[in-house]
Protein backbone atom coordinates (compact mmCIF):
# COMPACT_ATOMS: atom_id res chain seq x y z
CA UNK A 1 0.00 0.00 0.00
CA UNK A 2 1.76 3.20 -1.13
CA UNK A 3 0.29 5.68 1.36
CA UNK A 4 -1.62 4.62 4.41
CA UNK A 5 -3.17 6.95 6.94
CA UNK A 6 -4.80 5.58 10.08
CA UNK A 7 -6.71 7.35 12.83
CA UNK A 8 -5.00 10.66 12.24
CA UNK A 9 -5.91 13.52 14.57
CA UNK A 10 -4.54 17.02 14.62
CA UNK A 11 -5.14 20.02 16.85
CA UNK A 12 -3.62 23.44 16.14
CA UNK A 13 -2.21 25.33 19.11
CA UNK A 14 -2.69 22.36 21.34
CA UNK A 15 -3.03 23.12 25.02
CA UNK A 16 -3.74 26.81 24.56
CA UNK A 17 -6.95 28.77 24.62
CA UNK A 18 -6.78 28.99 20.81
CA UNK A 19 -6.82 25.22 20.27
CA UNK A 20 -8.64 24.27 17.05
CA UNK A 21 -9.24 20.69 16.09
CA UNK A 22 -8.36 20.41 12.41
CA UNK A 23 -8.40 16.65 11.80
CA UNK A 24 -10.51 14.06 13.51
CA UNK A 25 -9.80 10.35 13.18
CA UNK A 26 -8.90 10.23 9.50
CA UNK A 27 -8.17 6.86 7.94
CA UNK A 28 -7.38 6.76 4.25
CA UNK A 29 -5.43 4.67 1.81
CA UNK A 30 -3.93 5.98 -1.38
CA UNK A 31 -3.26 3.30 -3.93
CA UNK A 32 -0.75 3.17 -6.69
CA UNK A 33 -2.17 4.80 -9.82
CA UNK A 34 -4.65 6.87 -7.86
CA UNK A 35 -5.49 10.40 -8.82
CA UNK A 36 -7.13 11.29 -5.54
CA UNK A 37 -9.20 14.42 -5.25
CA UNK A 38 -9.60 15.98 -1.81
CA UNK A 39 -12.62 18.21 -1.49
CA UNK A 40 -14.43 19.92 1.34
CA UNK A 41 -15.35 23.34 2.56
CA UNK A 42 -12.92 26.04 3.59
CA UNK A 43 -11.46 25.06 6.93
CA UNK A 44 -12.38 21.40 6.62
CA UNK A 45 -8.76 20.37 7.10
CA UNK A 46 -7.63 19.55 3.58
CA UNK A 47 -4.37 21.46 3.73
CA UNK A 48 -3.62 20.15 7.19
CA UNK A 49 -4.16 16.60 6.01
CA UNK A 50 -1.86 16.78 3.01
CA UNK A 51 0.90 18.63 4.85
CA UNK A 52 1.24 15.51 6.97
CA UNK A 53 2.28 13.51 3.94
CA UNK A 54 5.75 15.05 3.70
CA UNK A 55 6.08 15.68 7.43
CA UNK A 56 5.72 19.44 7.23
CA UNK A 57 3.10 18.89 9.87
CA UNK A 58 4.13 16.25 12.35
CA UNK A 59 1.77 13.56 13.54
CA UNK A 60 0.13 14.24 16.89
CA UNK A 61 -1.75 10.99 17.01
CA UNK A 62 -2.32 8.31 14.44
CA UNK A 63 -0.23 6.48 11.89
CA UNK A 64 1.07 7.36 8.44
CA UNK A 65 3.14 5.15 6.19
CA UNK A 66 4.53 6.34 2.88
CA UNK A 67 5.65 3.16 1.17
CA UNK A 68 7.57 1.58 4.01
CA UNK A 69 8.49 4.84 5.74
CA UNK A 70 6.91 5.32 9.12
CA UNK A 71 6.28 9.03 9.70
CA UNK A 72 5.73 8.76 13.43
CA UNK A 73 9.31 8.89 14.78
CA UNK A 74 10.63 12.35 15.61
CA UNK A 75 13.72 11.91 13.48
CA UNK A 76 13.05 10.61 10.01
CA UNK A 77 14.91 10.99 6.74
CA UNK A 78 13.24 14.24 5.69
CA UNK A 79 15.19 14.57 2.46
CA UNK A 80 14.22 11.11 1.35
CA UNK A 81 10.58 11.66 2.27
CA UNK A 82 10.33 15.08 0.69
CA UNK A 83 11.91 14.02 -2.56
CA UNK A 84 9.52 11.08 -2.58
CA UNK A 85 6.46 13.20 -1.86
CA UNK A 86 6.54 16.37 -3.94
CA UNK A 87 4.27 19.10 -2.68
CA UNK A 88 2.96 22.02 -4.67
CA UNK A 89 1.35 24.64 -2.46
CA UNK A 90 -1.43 27.04 -3.25
CA UNK A 91 -0.07 29.93 -5.31
CA UNK A 92 3.34 28.28 -5.65
CA UNK A 93 4.62 31.21 -7.72
CA UNK A 94 5.15 33.12 -4.46
CA UNK A 95 7.94 30.77 -3.45
CA UNK A 96 10.22 31.66 -6.39
CA UNK A 97 13.41 33.34 -5.29
CA UNK A 98 16.44 32.69 -7.53
CA UNK A 99 17.94 35.04 -10.11
CA UNK A 100 17.20 32.70 -12.96
CA UNK A 101 14.55 30.15 -13.73
CA UNK A 102 17.24 27.51 -14.03
CA UNK A 103 18.60 28.14 -10.53
CA UNK A 104 15.14 28.14 -9.05
CA UNK A 105 14.16 24.83 -10.55
CA UNK A 106 17.54 23.40 -9.53
CA UNK A 107 16.99 24.36 -5.87
CA UNK A 108 15.30 21.11 -4.89
CA UNK A 109 17.67 18.75 -6.68
CA UNK A 110 20.64 20.67 -5.23
CA UNK A 111 19.25 20.26 -1.75
CA UNK A 112 19.20 16.50 -2.14
CA UNK A 113 22.81 16.70 -3.31
CA UNK A 114 22.44 15.20 -6.74
CA UNK A 115 25.45 15.29 -9.06
CA UNK A 116 25.74 18.33 -11.34
CA UNK A 117 24.94 16.51 -14.62
CA UNK A 118 21.91 14.83 -13.08
CA UNK A 119 20.62 18.21 -11.89
CA UNK A 120 21.07 19.74 -15.34
CA UNK A 121 19.24 16.84 -16.91
CA UNK A 122 16.36 16.99 -14.48
CA UNK A 123 15.95 20.75 -14.73
CA UNK A 124 15.74 20.61 -18.50
CA UNK A 125 13.30 17.74 -18.32
CA UNK A 126 11.11 19.43 -15.70
CA UNK A 127 10.95 22.71 -17.57
CA UNK A 128 9.97 20.79 -20.68
CA UNK A 129 7.30 18.87 -18.79
CA UNK A 130 5.57 22.05 -17.67
CA UNK A 131 5.35 23.23 -21.26
CA UNK A 132 8.02 25.92 -21.24
CA UNK A 133 10.82 26.34 -23.73
CA UNK A 134 14.00 25.47 -21.86
CA UNK A 135 16.58 27.36 -23.90
CA UNK A 136 14.69 30.63 -24.02
CA UNK A 137 13.52 30.71 -20.42
CA UNK A 138 16.33 29.20 -18.41
CA UNK A 139 18.31 32.43 -17.96
CA UNK A 140 15.40 34.76 -17.38
CA UNK A 141 14.48 36.06 -13.97
CA UNK A 142 11.41 34.29 -12.61
CA UNK A 143 10.07 37.66 -11.47
CA UNK A 144 9.69 39.01 -14.98
CA UNK A 145 7.46 36.15 -16.13
CA UNK A 146 3.70 36.18 -16.37
CA UNK A 147 1.67 34.70 -13.52
CA UNK A 148 0.92 31.53 -15.45
CA UNK A 149 4.55 31.06 -16.43
CA UNK A 150 5.65 31.61 -12.85
CA UNK A 151 3.29 28.93 -11.68
CA UNK A 152 4.73 26.54 -14.24
CA UNK A 153 8.26 27.28 -13.11
CA UNK A 154 7.23 26.62 -9.51
CA UNK A 155 5.64 23.36 -10.58
CA UNK A 156 8.85 22.45 -12.42
CA UNK A 157 10.77 23.16 -9.22
CA UNK A 158 8.85 20.37 -7.52
CA UNK A 159 8.83 17.81 -10.29
CA UNK A 160 12.57 18.27 -10.85
CA UNK A 161 12.94 16.19 -7.69
CA UNK A 162 11.17 13.34 -9.49
CA UNK A 163 8.64 12.73 -6.73
CA UNK A 164 6.89 9.40 -6.69
CA UNK A 165 3.85 11.04 -5.17
CA UNK A 166 2.69 14.45 -6.25
CA UNK A 167 0.56 16.46 -3.86
CA UNK A 168 -1.14 19.60 -5.14
CA UNK A 169 -3.03 22.21 -3.14
CA UNK A 170 -5.46 23.90 -5.51
CA UNK A 171 -3.11 24.03 -8.48
CA UNK A 172 -5.50 26.11 -10.57
CA UNK A 173 -6.54 28.71 -7.99
CA UNK A 174 -6.70 32.20 -9.43
CA UNK A 175 -6.21 31.25 -13.08
CA UNK A 176 -8.53 32.02 -15.96
CA UNK A 177 -10.50 29.10 -17.46
CA UNK A 178 -7.95 28.57 -20.19
CA UNK A 179 -5.05 28.69 -17.75
CA UNK A 180 -6.90 26.17 -15.60
CA UNK A 181 -7.25 23.65 -18.41
CA UNK A 182 -3.64 24.12 -19.43
CA UNK A 183 -2.33 23.52 -15.93
CA UNK A 184 -4.60 20.53 -15.45
CA UNK A 185 -3.40 19.08 -18.72
CA UNK A 186 0.19 19.44 -17.49
CA UNK A 187 -0.71 17.84 -14.18
CA UNK A 188 -2.23 14.96 -16.06
CA UNK A 189 0.96 14.50 -18.06
CA UNK A 190 3.08 14.69 -14.95
CA UNK A 191 0.76 12.24 -13.20
CA UNK A 192 1.80 9.63 -15.73
CA UNK A 193 5.36 9.84 -14.35
CA UNK A 194 4.29 9.44 -10.70
CA UNK A 195 2.89 6.58 -8.65
CA UNK A 196 -0.08 8.63 -7.51
CA UNK A 197 -1.35 12.18 -7.36
CA UNK A 198 -3.29 13.85 -4.60
CA UNK A 199 -5.04 17.08 -5.44
CA UNK A 200 -7.04 19.49 -3.32
CA UNK A 201 -9.58 21.35 -5.37
CA UNK A 202 -12.63 23.52 -5.02
CA UNK A 203 -13.45 23.09 -8.67
CA UNK A 204 -15.79 20.13 -9.14
CA UNK A 205 -15.35 20.18 -12.91
CA UNK A 206 -11.67 19.40 -12.48
CA UNK A 207 -12.24 16.83 -9.79
CA UNK A 208 -14.84 15.03 -11.90
CA UNK A 209 -12.69 15.08 -14.98
CA UNK A 210 -9.29 14.07 -13.63
CA UNK A 211 -9.73 12.14 -10.39
CA UNK A 212 -10.50 8.47 -10.08
CA UNK A 213 -11.29 8.73 -6.38
CA UNK A 214 -12.54 11.59 -4.29
CA UNK A 215 -12.08 12.02 -0.56
CA UNK A 216 -14.68 14.28 1.01
CA UNK A 217 -13.69 16.10 4.17
CA UNK A 218 -16.13 17.87 6.39
CA UNK A 219 -15.17 19.68 9.58
CA UNK A 220 -12.02 17.68 10.04
CA UNK A 221 -13.66 14.31 9.47
CA UNK A 222 -13.33 12.11 6.43
CA UNK A 223 -16.88 11.87 5.20
CA UNK A 224 -16.07 9.17 2.71
CA UNK A 225 -14.08 8.23 -0.39
CA UNK A 226 -16.08 7.95 -3.58
CA UNK A 227 -15.72 7.32 -7.25
CA UNK A 228 -16.60 10.54 -9.10
CA UNK A 229 -19.67 9.06 -10.74
CA UNK A 230 -20.93 7.64 -7.50
CA UNK A 231 -20.40 10.94 -5.66
CA UNK A 232 -21.98 13.23 -8.19
CA UNK A 233 -24.92 10.91 -8.68
CA UNK A 234 -26.00 11.09 -5.03
CA UNK A 235 -27.71 14.45 -4.96
CA UNK A 236 -28.84 14.10 -1.36
CA UNK A 237 -25.30 13.63 -0.18
CA UNK A 238 -24.03 16.57 -2.22
CA UNK A 239 -26.77 18.76 -0.90
CA UNK A 240 -26.11 17.84 2.72
CA UNK A 241 -22.40 18.56 2.21
CA UNK A 242 -23.16 21.72 0.23
CA UNK A 243 -20.98 20.56 -2.64
CA UNK A 244 -21.72 21.75 -6.16
CA UNK A 245 -22.05 19.36 -9.03
CA UNK A 246 -19.79 19.72 -12.09
CA UNK A 247 -21.22 21.96 -14.80
CA UNK A 248 -21.65 19.04 -17.23
CA UNK A 249 -23.50 17.01 -14.63
CA UNK A 250 -25.77 19.94 -13.86
CA UNK A 251 -26.51 20.33 -17.56
CA UNK A 252 -27.15 16.60 -18.03
CA UNK A 253 -29.44 16.54 -15.00
CA UNK A 254 -31.33 19.58 -16.30
CA UNK A 255 -31.86 17.91 -19.67
CA UNK A 256 -32.95 14.72 -17.97
CA UNK A 257 -35.47 16.60 -15.84
CA UNK A 258 -36.98 18.19 -18.93
CA UNK A 259 -37.68 14.80 -20.44
CA UNK A 260 -34.61 14.16 -22.56
CA UNK A 261 -33.09 10.76 -22.42
CA UNK A 262 -29.73 11.87 -20.97
CA UNK A 263 -28.08 10.09 -18.06
CA UNK A 264 -27.97 12.59 -15.13
CA UNK A 265 -24.78 11.10 -13.71
CA UNK A 266 -22.63 12.05 -16.67
CA UNK A 267 -19.42 13.64 -15.49
CA UNK A 268 -17.48 14.59 -18.56
CA UNK A 269 -17.94 16.58 -21.72
CA UNK A 270 -17.46 13.81 -24.25
CA UNK A 271 -20.08 11.62 -22.65
CA UNK A 272 -22.54 14.49 -22.54
CA UNK A 273 -21.96 15.36 -26.19
CA UNK A 274 -22.35 11.72 -27.11
CA UNK A 275 -25.58 11.38 -25.13
CA UNK A 276 -27.06 14.58 -26.56
CA UNK A 277 -26.16 13.54 -30.08
CA UNK A 278 -27.69 10.09 -29.60
CA UNK A 279 -30.84 11.68 -28.20
CA UNK A 280 -31.02 14.21 -31.03
CA UNK A 281 -30.67 11.62 -33.77
CA UNK A 282 -32.96 9.26 -31.89
CA UNK A 283 -35.72 11.88 -31.82
CA UNK A 284 -35.10 12.90 -35.40
CA UNK A 285 -35.46 9.32 -36.56
CA UNK A 286 -38.88 8.99 -34.93
CA UNK B 1 0.57 31.47 14.16
CA UNK B 2 -2.74 32.60 12.79
CA UNK B 3 -3.98 34.01 16.08
CA UNK B 4 -0.99 36.23 16.68
CA UNK B 5 -1.75 39.82 17.38
CA UNK B 6 1.04 42.12 18.21
CA UNK B 7 1.46 42.64 21.88
CA UNK B 8 -0.89 40.48 23.78
CA UNK B 9 -4.39 41.83 23.65
CA UNK B 10 -6.59 39.63 25.79
CA UNK B 11 -10.05 39.63 24.27
CA UNK B 12 -12.58 39.74 27.08
CA UNK B 13 -15.15 42.30 28.07
CA UNK B 14 -14.37 44.56 30.96
CA UNK B 15 -14.63 48.16 31.98
CA UNK B 16 -10.91 48.56 31.32
CA UNK B 17 -11.31 47.23 27.79
CA UNK B 18 -14.04 49.79 27.18
CA UNK B 19 -12.06 52.73 28.49
CA UNK B 20 -10.86 55.46 26.17
CA UNK B 21 -7.35 54.55 24.99
CA UNK B 22 -6.22 58.16 25.42
CA UNK B 23 -7.13 58.13 29.05
CA UNK B 24 -5.42 54.78 29.47
CA UNK B 25 -2.28 56.20 27.89
CA UNK B 26 -2.35 59.25 30.16
CA UNK B 27 -2.89 57.05 33.18
CA UNK B 28 -0.03 54.85 32.14
CA UNK B 29 2.32 57.81 31.82
CA UNK B 30 1.26 59.00 35.29
CA UNK B 31 1.77 55.47 36.60
CA UNK B 32 5.30 55.27 35.27
CA UNK B 33 6.19 58.67 36.66
CA UNK B 34 4.68 57.60 39.96
CA UNK B 35 6.90 54.54 40.15
CA UNK B 36 9.96 56.76 40.01
CA UNK B 37 8.81 58.74 43.01
CA UNK B 38 8.67 55.67 45.19
CA UNK B 39 11.42 55.18 47.72
CA UNK B 40 9.77 52.93 50.31
CA UNK B 41 8.18 49.51 50.51
CA UNK B 42 4.96 51.09 51.72
CA UNK B 43 4.98 53.07 48.48
CA UNK B 44 5.26 49.86 46.48
CA UNK B 45 2.43 48.53 48.59
CA UNK B 46 0.28 51.41 47.36
CA UNK B 47 1.14 50.61 43.75
CA UNK B 48 0.38 46.98 44.41
CA UNK B 49 -3.13 47.94 45.52
CA UNK B 50 -3.55 49.97 42.35
CA UNK B 51 -2.34 47.08 40.20
CA UNK B 52 -4.51 44.55 42.00
CA UNK B 53 -7.49 46.80 41.37
CA UNK B 54 -6.58 47.09 37.69
CA UNK B 55 -6.10 43.35 37.24
CA UNK B 56 -9.34 42.55 39.02
CA UNK B 57 -11.25 45.01 36.87
CA UNK B 58 -9.65 43.81 33.63
CA UNK B 59 -10.87 40.18 33.85
CA UNK B 60 -7.45 39.04 32.61
CA UNK B 61 -6.37 35.93 34.54
CA UNK B 62 -3.70 36.69 37.11
CA UNK B 63 -1.48 33.91 35.79
CA UNK B 64 -1.51 35.44 32.34
CA UNK B 65 -0.41 38.78 33.78
CA UNK B 66 2.37 37.21 35.82
CA UNK B 67 3.60 35.32 32.77
CA UNK B 68 4.51 38.62 31.17
CA UNK B 69 7.23 38.91 33.79
CA UNK B 70 9.03 35.95 32.26
CA UNK B 71 10.93 38.20 29.87
CA UNK B 72 12.48 40.33 32.63
CA UNK B 73 13.19 37.64 35.17
CA UNK B 74 16.86 37.39 34.16
CA UNK B 75 17.22 41.15 34.29
CA UNK B 76 15.68 41.29 37.75
CA UNK B 77 17.90 38.55 39.12
CA UNK B 78 20.98 40.16 37.62
CA UNK B 79 20.08 43.55 39.07
CA UNK B 80 19.42 42.12 42.52
CA UNK B 81 22.64 40.12 42.65
CA UNK B 82 24.74 42.99 41.40
CA UNK B 83 23.29 45.59 43.70
CA UNK B 84 23.55 43.32 46.72
CA UNK B 85 27.18 42.47 46.03
CA UNK B 86 28.38 45.94 45.18
CA UNK B 87 26.57 47.88 47.85
CA UNK B 88 28.89 49.83 50.10
CA UNK B 89 27.33 50.28 53.48
CA UNK B 90 28.44 51.15 56.96
CA UNK B 91 30.02 48.68 59.36
CA UNK B 92 27.05 48.38 61.72
CA UNK B 93 24.85 47.52 58.73
CA UNK B 94 26.96 44.51 57.77
CA UNK B 95 25.09 41.24 58.16
CA UNK B 96 27.31 38.74 56.37
CA UNK B 97 30.77 38.73 54.89
CA UNK B 98 33.22 36.29 53.35
CA UNK B 99 36.49 37.66 52.01
CA UNK B 100 35.72 40.56 49.74
CA UNK B 101 32.04 39.67 49.62
CA UNK B 102 30.07 41.85 52.00
CA UNK B 103 26.33 41.93 52.32
CA UNK B 104 24.66 44.86 54.02
CA UNK B 105 21.11 45.14 55.26
CA UNK B 106 20.58 48.37 53.37
CA UNK B 107 21.99 46.67 50.27
CA UNK B 108 19.35 43.96 50.47
CA UNK B 109 16.56 46.48 50.96
CA UNK B 110 17.87 48.53 48.10
CA UNK B 111 17.95 45.51 45.79
CA UNK B 112 14.43 44.64 46.84
CA UNK B 113 13.21 48.11 45.89
CA UNK B 114 14.96 47.96 42.55
CA UNK B 115 13.46 44.59 41.74
CA UNK B 116 9.98 45.81 42.68
CA UNK B 117 10.45 48.92 40.56
CA UNK B 118 11.34 46.81 37.51
CA UNK B 119 8.43 44.46 38.06
CA UNK B 120 5.92 47.26 38.46
CA UNK B 121 7.35 49.10 35.48
CA UNK B 122 6.61 46.06 33.32
CA UNK B 123 3.23 45.23 34.78
CA UNK B 124 1.67 48.63 34.12
CA UNK B 125 2.19 48.78 30.36
CA UNK B 126 1.37 45.07 30.23
CA UNK B 127 -2.07 45.80 31.59
CA UNK B 128 -2.45 48.50 28.96
CA UNK B 129 -1.63 46.10 26.11
CA UNK B 130 -3.81 43.37 27.59
CA UNK B 131 -6.84 45.61 27.53
CA UNK B 132 -6.21 47.77 24.46
CA UNK B 133 -5.90 46.64 20.85
CA UNK B 134 -2.94 47.99 18.87
CA UNK B 135 -5.37 49.88 16.66
CA UNK B 136 -6.95 51.62 19.65
CA UNK B 137 -3.50 52.45 20.90
CA UNK B 138 -2.43 54.12 17.68
CA UNK B 139 -5.73 55.98 17.50
CA UNK B 140 -5.26 57.17 21.04
CA UNK B 141 -1.69 58.17 20.40
CA UNK B 142 -2.64 60.07 17.30
CA UNK B 143 -5.32 61.95 19.12
CA UNK B 144 -3.03 62.79 22.04
CA UNK B 145 -0.24 63.97 19.77
CA UNK B 146 -2.55 66.06 17.63
CA UNK B 147 -1.32 69.39 19.08
CA UNK B 148 2.10 68.59 17.58
CA UNK B 149 0.65 68.84 14.11
CA UNK B 150 0.50 72.61 14.56
CA UNK B 151 4.26 72.66 14.47
CA UNK B 152 4.13 70.62 11.25
CA UNK B 153 4.89 67.32 12.94
CA UNK B 154 3.33 64.56 10.76
CA UNK B 155 1.22 63.00 13.48
CA UNK B 156 -1.40 61.45 11.24
CA UNK B 157 1.18 60.01 8.87
CA UNK B 158 3.08 58.43 11.73
CA UNK B 159 -0.11 56.97 13.12
CA UNK B 160 -1.13 55.48 9.80
CA UNK B 161 2.33 54.02 9.28
CA UNK B 162 2.14 52.48 12.71
CA UNK B 163 -1.29 51.00 12.23
CA UNK B 164 -0.40 49.57 8.82
CA UNK B 165 2.74 48.04 10.26
CA UNK B 166 0.81 46.56 13.16
CA UNK B 167 -1.82 45.22 10.83
CA UNK B 168 0.75 43.59 8.55
CA UNK B 169 2.91 41.90 11.13
CA UNK B 170 0.65 38.87 11.62
CA UNK B 171 0.21 38.64 7.86
CA UNK B 172 3.95 38.63 7.36
CA UNK B 173 4.42 35.98 10.02
CA UNK B 174 1.87 33.81 8.27
CA UNK B 175 3.48 34.45 4.91
CA UNK B 176 6.93 33.57 6.25
CA UNK B 177 5.47 30.34 7.56
CA UNK B 178 3.99 29.48 4.20
CA UNK B 179 7.12 30.24 2.18
CA UNK B 180 9.25 28.36 4.62
CA UNK B 181 7.00 25.33 4.29
CA UNK B 182 7.19 25.56 0.53
CA UNK B 183 10.98 25.63 0.58
CA UNK B 184 11.10 22.83 3.12
CA UNK B 185 9.00 20.79 0.75
CA UNK B 186 11.87 21.25 -1.70
CA UNK B 187 14.22 19.83 0.92
CA UNK B 188 15.56 23.18 2.11
CA UNK B 189 17.27 22.73 5.46
CA UNK B 190 16.86 25.50 8.03
CA UNK B 191 17.84 23.59 11.10
CA UNK B 192 21.35 22.30 10.68
CA UNK B 193 24.74 23.87 10.09
CA UNK B 194 26.50 26.82 11.67
CA UNK B 195 25.10 30.31 11.90
CA UNK B 196 26.35 31.39 8.46
CA UNK B 197 24.86 28.34 6.82
CA UNK B 198 21.55 29.01 8.51
CA UNK B 199 21.57 32.66 7.55
CA UNK B 200 22.25 31.65 3.98
CA UNK B 201 19.45 29.11 4.13
CA UNK B 202 17.04 31.95 4.88
CA UNK B 203 17.66 33.64 1.52
CA UNK B 204 15.05 31.52 -0.31
CA UNK B 205 12.55 32.66 2.31
CA UNK B 206 13.51 36.31 2.58
CA UNK B 207 13.50 37.09 -1.13
CA UNK B 208 9.93 35.91 -1.76
CA UNK B 209 8.93 37.65 1.44
CA UNK B 210 10.38 40.98 0.27
CA UNK B 211 8.86 40.58 -3.15
CA UNK B 212 5.44 39.93 -1.73
CA UNK B 213 5.78 42.75 0.80
CA UNK B 214 6.49 45.22 -1.98
CA UNK B 215 3.61 43.85 -3.98
CA UNK B 216 1.37 44.14 -0.98
CA UNK B 217 2.51 47.70 -0.28
CA UNK B 218 1.81 48.60 -3.89
CA UNK B 219 -1.64 47.06 -3.74
CA UNK B 220 -2.40 48.80 -0.50
CA UNK B 221 -1.30 52.14 -1.90
CA UNK B 222 -3.53 51.60 -4.93
CA UNK B 223 -6.45 50.61 -2.74
CA UNK B 224 -6.00 53.70 -0.58
CA UNK B 225 -5.62 55.93 -3.61
CA UNK B 226 -8.71 54.56 -5.25
CA UNK B 227 -10.67 55.33 -2.11
CA UNK B 228 -9.44 58.91 -2.24
CA UNK B 229 -7.10 58.75 0.71
CA UNK B 230 -5.11 61.94 0.89
CA UNK B 231 -3.74 62.13 4.38
CA UNK B 232 -5.10 63.82 7.44
CA UNK B 233 -6.68 66.79 5.72
CA UNK B 234 -10.45 66.80 6.08
CA UNK B 235 -10.48 63.23 7.29
CA UNK B 236 -13.16 62.20 9.76
CA UNK B 237 -13.36 59.02 11.77
CA UNK B 238 -15.85 56.22 11.88
CA UNK B 239 -15.14 55.35 15.47
CA UNK B 240 -14.85 58.63 17.30
CA UNK B 241 -13.02 58.38 20.57
CA UNK B 242 -15.21 59.57 23.38
CA UNK B 243 -14.38 60.23 26.98
CA UNK B 244 -16.94 58.89 29.42
CA UNK B 245 -17.55 59.28 33.10
CA UNK B 246 -15.63 56.06 33.77
CA UNK B 247 -12.53 57.56 32.19
CA UNK B 248 -12.57 60.52 34.50
CA UNK B 249 -13.26 58.25 37.44
CA UNK B 250 -10.20 56.20 36.52
CA UNK B 251 -8.10 59.34 36.17
CA UNK B 252 -9.32 60.49 39.55
CA UNK B 253 -8.37 57.18 41.16
CA UNK B 254 -4.96 57.41 39.53
CA UNK B 255 -4.49 60.91 40.91
CA UNK B 256 -5.41 59.78 44.39
CA UNK B 257 -2.78 57.05 44.26
CA UNK B 258 -0.25 59.47 42.81
CA UNK B 259 -0.96 61.88 45.61
CA UNK B 260 -0.55 59.14 48.20
CA UNK B 261 2.83 58.25 46.77
CA UNK B 262 3.95 61.87 46.70
CA UNK B 263 2.78 62.40 50.24
CA UNK B 264 4.73 59.36 51.36
CA UNK B 265 7.83 60.72 49.70
CA UNK B 266 7.65 64.39 50.66
CA UNK B 267 5.81 64.26 53.96
CA UNK B 268 3.49 67.17 53.06
CA UNK B 269 1.78 67.60 56.41
CA UNK B 270 4.40 67.15 59.14
CA UNK B 271 2.22 69.07 61.52
CA UNK B 272 -0.71 66.74 61.01
CA UNK B 273 0.99 63.36 60.64
CA UNK B 274 4.74 63.23 60.63
CA UNK B 275 5.52 60.33 58.33
CA UNK B 276 9.26 60.60 58.90
CA UNK B 277 8.69 59.75 62.54
CA UNK B 278 7.09 56.41 61.74
CA UNK B 279 9.87 53.80 62.03
CA UNK B 280 8.43 51.08 59.79
CA UNK B 281 8.36 53.24 56.70
CA UNK B 282 11.55 52.13 54.99
N1 LIG C 1 -1.57 27.66 11.30
C1 LIG C 1 -2.76 27.49 11.87
N2 LIG C 1 -2.98 27.85 13.15
C2 LIG C 1 -4.18 27.67 13.73
N3 LIG C 1 -5.22 27.11 13.14
C3 LIG C 1 -5.09 26.74 11.87
C4 LIG C 1 -3.85 26.89 11.16
N4 LIG C 1 -4.00 26.41 9.91
C5 LIG C 1 -5.27 25.99 9.84
N5 LIG C 1 -5.92 26.17 11.00
C6 LIG C 1 -7.32 25.80 11.30
O1 LIG C 1 -7.46 24.42 11.05
C7 LIG C 1 -8.66 24.15 10.33
C8 LIG C 1 -8.35 23.45 9.02
O2 LIG C 1 -7.59 24.30 8.21
P1 LIG C 1 -7.06 23.90 6.77
O3 LIG C 1 -6.15 25.00 6.32
O4 LIG C 1 -6.50 22.54 6.81
O5 LIG C 1 -8.40 23.93 5.91
P2 LIG C 1 -8.59 23.75 4.34
O6 LIG C 1 -9.57 22.66 4.17
O7 LIG C 1 -7.28 23.60 3.68
O8 LIG C 1 -9.26 25.13 3.93
P3 LIG C 1 -9.12 25.95 2.54
O9 LIG C 1 -10.05 25.32 1.57
O10 LIG C 1 -9.59 27.32 2.92
O11 LIG C 1 -7.70 25.91 2.12
C9 LIG C 1 -9.34 25.48 10.17
O12 LIG C 1 -10.32 25.59 11.18
C10 LIG C 1 -8.27 26.49 10.37
O13 LIG C 1 -8.79 27.66 10.96
MG1 LIG D 1 -6.17 24.89 2.32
Amino acid sequence: MPIKIEHLNYVYNQKTSFATAALNDISLEIREGDFLGVIGHTGSGKSTLISHLNALTRIQSGVIFVDDMDLRPKKIDFKKLRSKVGMVFQYPEYQLFAETVYKDVAFGPENIKLPEEEIAKRVEEAIGLVGLDFSSIKDRSPFELSGGQMRRVALAGVIAMKPEYLVLDEPTAGLDPRGKTEIMQLVKNIAATCKSVIMISHNMDEVAEYCNRIAVLSQGKLYGVYEPRELFRSRELLKSLKIDVPAVTALAAGLNERGFNVDPSIINEEELIEAVRAEYFGRKAQ
Amino acid sequence: MREITLGQYYPVKSVLHRMDPRMKLIIMVLYIVMIFFIKTFIGFGIVLIFLALTIALSHVPLLKVLKSLKVIIILVIFTVVMSVLFYNGTAEDLIWSAGILKIYKEGLLNAGRMALRLVFLVLGPTMLTFTTTPVELTDGLESLLKPLSYIKFPVHELAIIMSIALRLIPTLVEETDKIQSAQKARCADFESGNIFKRAKAMIPVLIPLFVSSFRRADDLADAMDSRCYRGAKGRTRMKKLKVHFRDFAALFVMCVFFFAVLWLRYNFFPALIDLSAIPWII
